[in-house]
């Protein structure tokens, strides 16, 4: 009790706390900028936390990485252009409700999404950080590669209606991962002598691309289907408000996308975007009316965000308990640990429990801020709708190529953003799904490491797949998943024939 | 005698598009224990051209599909013509951004990406044009301390 009382005390103050709310602004505004991302914001900010105390320093870090991780969904859900790679999963509905005149309320659910995804995260970080941590040790390549496997049969649950396309693009989006230098070896495949290949094609300029730009193009191309300009939008409007129903749909996947997100969070080296999209897979399969999503589904919506931001808190599992950063923010902020004398590992929390106690208390208290701070300045990103068409499009492109340019400081991948704006339209126009496209390019290299690592472990032996006990389950989910999407297919072409 | 449909044409695209990067991937000596460089890139041309056969096949079996989003036959052109015209414009704004610099190059764009939007208001589109890359620039450039293209040319 005297832990908790110290450690409430070092964030019970005014520079804590502002540090929180600046933080969260900061990090809502540059992830709702494509091209601004977190990564770079965390590291921007890291020099300023050196002369704060260590909990004041890390909670302006942990702002920018919530805000920064939810943020990325406002423009996703207004303009169709996702902040951040996650978010183009919350893009699929959320822009969608956008061109029904429900801008509104795919905002409040991707905030109320993130918030509870958030809250349960900073729970399990709290609660059950060291058997995560042990847990989360058991992940080897193999397990790796069989989740994979299990979160590229999706590719089929996404392609739902048009499963030779959705496949088409899956694979498309796969084989455009494997370009530029090979992992393990470091052998060039697929550049063609283009030395700006080398890194592959960056991922950046593939999401805004097919996002910003296709969707640019499919607008130009309408011309006169502007959106409708009404007055000031009211949030309190039943157009923008979620009704019960909403929900009684939402509830559940919040939940259960919540607890994928705790867990992929704890694995090093998976990421929001994975989680984003195996959770928006994974809803959508087990929906009841699985064609509704695409077409402005609320729980598309719910999924993405809860599971997106349920990693937040979870990457900070290994950091904390074994000293290995999650991903690249925790490893940013790893960097703020070591300056303050703070050296993450099992003694941390033997020898700096007070620390510790701050660090928990400042992560519930940043997820109660920024419940508060992003409902405030809602009522004002929802205005975004107001714009007309004619006014807006030209502004996305400009930002587009500004967002790319800044984060690959390369003109050669605006040209690529391009290029992938005109295969994004082209997709459109002629039905192919974009999702699992996204899905691929995010799977390719997991499974492909995963791949190569584990018949490197097991010297050419296939079995190592099986005999691990969780790379078997999920090896077995993916069975049961394309069962699912093949009876889907068939039900559907037997009750329409 | 019926056309040929959308479907095949895309499918025939994708077979040539496989039929380059296979015969690319054949000629790299991949390295790498049991499982080697050029495996999975090959192995994936191989899946693709599979599936593009299927629709190649599927395509001319299946009613056509309306595409033009209920747009009739002129209003499809003029579309298509803004398009590839949004295209190559902003093609020339990417190629501009070296030599004109950020601000300049952006203000271009923005006028013409306008006009081609169908906006004809030259107060709103001079407005647009000067506000959104200054205030771009300022964010990056001052807030962020990121830097956004100079100008070659104008120094």
């Amino acid at each position: 009790m005297d832990v908790l009382f110290a450690g409430f005390e070092q964030v019970a103050n005014v520079m804590s706390l502002t540090m929180i709310v600046v933080g969260l602004m900061i990090g809502i505004v540059i992830g709702a900028i494509p091209g601004l991302n977190v990564p770079m914001a965390v590291a921007i900010a890291l020099p300023i936390t050196f002369n704060l105390t260590p909990i004041a320093g890390l909670a302006m870090l942990v702002g920018i990485y919530k805000g920064g991780t939810y943020g990325g969904s406002l423009s996703a859900v207004l303009i169709n252009v996702p902040g951040t790679p996650a978010a183009a999963a919350t893009a699929l509905d959320g822009a969608e409700l956008t061109r029904q005149g429900k801008a509104g309320k795919a905002l409040k659910m991707s905030l109320y999404a993130s918030i509870i995804g958030e809250f349960i995260s900073d729970i399990a970080l709290i609660a059950f950080a060291i058997p995560m941590a042990m847990f989360a040790l058991k992940i080897g390549p193999p397990e790796i590669f069989s989740l994979g496997i299990f979160a590229l049969t999706l590719v089929g649950v996404l392609s739902q209606g048009n499963i030779i396309k959705g496949l088409i693009a899956g694979a498309v989006g796969l084989f455009l991962s494997t370009f530029g230098v090979a992992p393990l070896t470091g052998d060039f495949r697929l550049t063609f002598g283009v030395r700006e290949l080398a890194g592959g094609w960056a991922f950046i300029a593939l999401v805004i691309g097919v996002f910003a730009v296709a969707e640019a193009l499919s607008v130009l191309e309408r011309r006169h289907g502007h959106r409708p300009r009404a007055g000031t939008v009211r949030l309190k409007d039943p157009n923008h408000c979620l009704s019960r129903d909403d929900w009684r749909r939402c509830l559940p996947v919040i939940a259960r996308s919540s607890a994928i997100g705790v867990f992929i969070g704890a694995v090093p080296g998976l990421g929001a975007a994975v989680s984003a999209f195996l959770n928006y897979g994974i809803t959508r399969n087990l929906s009841r009316e699985p064609e509704r999503f695409g077409k402005g589904a609320i729980e598309g919506v719910a999924a993405a965000e809860s599971g997106n931001n349920a990693v937040t808190s979870a990457t900070f599992v290994p950091l904390l308990t074994l000293g290995i950063p999650g991903d690249v923010i925790t490893a940013i902020m790893l960097g703020a640990f070591l300056v303050h004398g703070l050296i993450p590992g099992p003694l941390l929390f033997e020898q700096q429990g007070d620390f510790i106690a701050a660090f928990f208390i400042m992560m519930l208290l940043a997820t109660f801020l920024h419940l508060v701070i992003a409902r405030a300045g809602m009522a004002a990103f929802v205005q975004t709708t107001r714009v007309s068409d004619q006014f807006l499009f030209p502004i996305v492109i400009v930002l587009s190529v500004t967002g790319v340019f800044v984060t690959t400081n390369s003109f050669f991948d605006i040209y690529v953003m391009l290029g992938f704006g005109v295969l994004g339209y082209l997709m459109n126009k002629f039905g192919f799904p974009v999702a699992p496209l996204l899905i691929g390019y995010i799977l390719g290299p997991l499974v492909e490491v995963g791949l190569r690592q584990s018949m490197i472990m097991s010297r050419g032996g296939l079995e190592i797949f099986v005999t691990r006990p969780i790379s078997a389950i999920f090896l077995l989910l993916a069975v049961a998943t394309i069962a699912v999407v093949a009876w889907r297919e068939f039900r559907s072409k037997t009750n329409g024939a | 005698m019926r056309r040929v449909p959308v479907d095949a044409w895309i499918a025939l695209v994708l077979l040539v598009a496989c039929g380059f990067f296979l015969q690319d991937l054949l000629a790299t000596e991949g390295t790498g224990a049991y499982v080697k460089t050029t495996t999975l890139p090959t192995a994936l041309v191989i899946v693709l051209a599979i599936l593009s056969l299927i629709l190649l096949g599927g395509s001319f079996f299946r009613p056509a599909e309306p595409s033009s989003n209920g747009l009739s036959g002129a209003e499809l052109r003029s579309g298509l013509v803004r398009v590839g015209a949004m295209i190559v414009w902003t093609a020339l704004f990417v190629t501009a951004l070296p030599w004109f610099g950020y601000l300049a190059s952006s203000a271009t764009f923005l006028v013409g990406a306008n006009l081609l939007y169908g906006n004809r208001r030259p107060i709103s589109i001079i407005a647009i044009a000067v506000i959104v890359p200054v205030a771009l620039l300022l964010f990056f450039e001052k807030f962020m301390i990121v830097l956004l293209p100079s100008s070659r040319l104008l120094g």
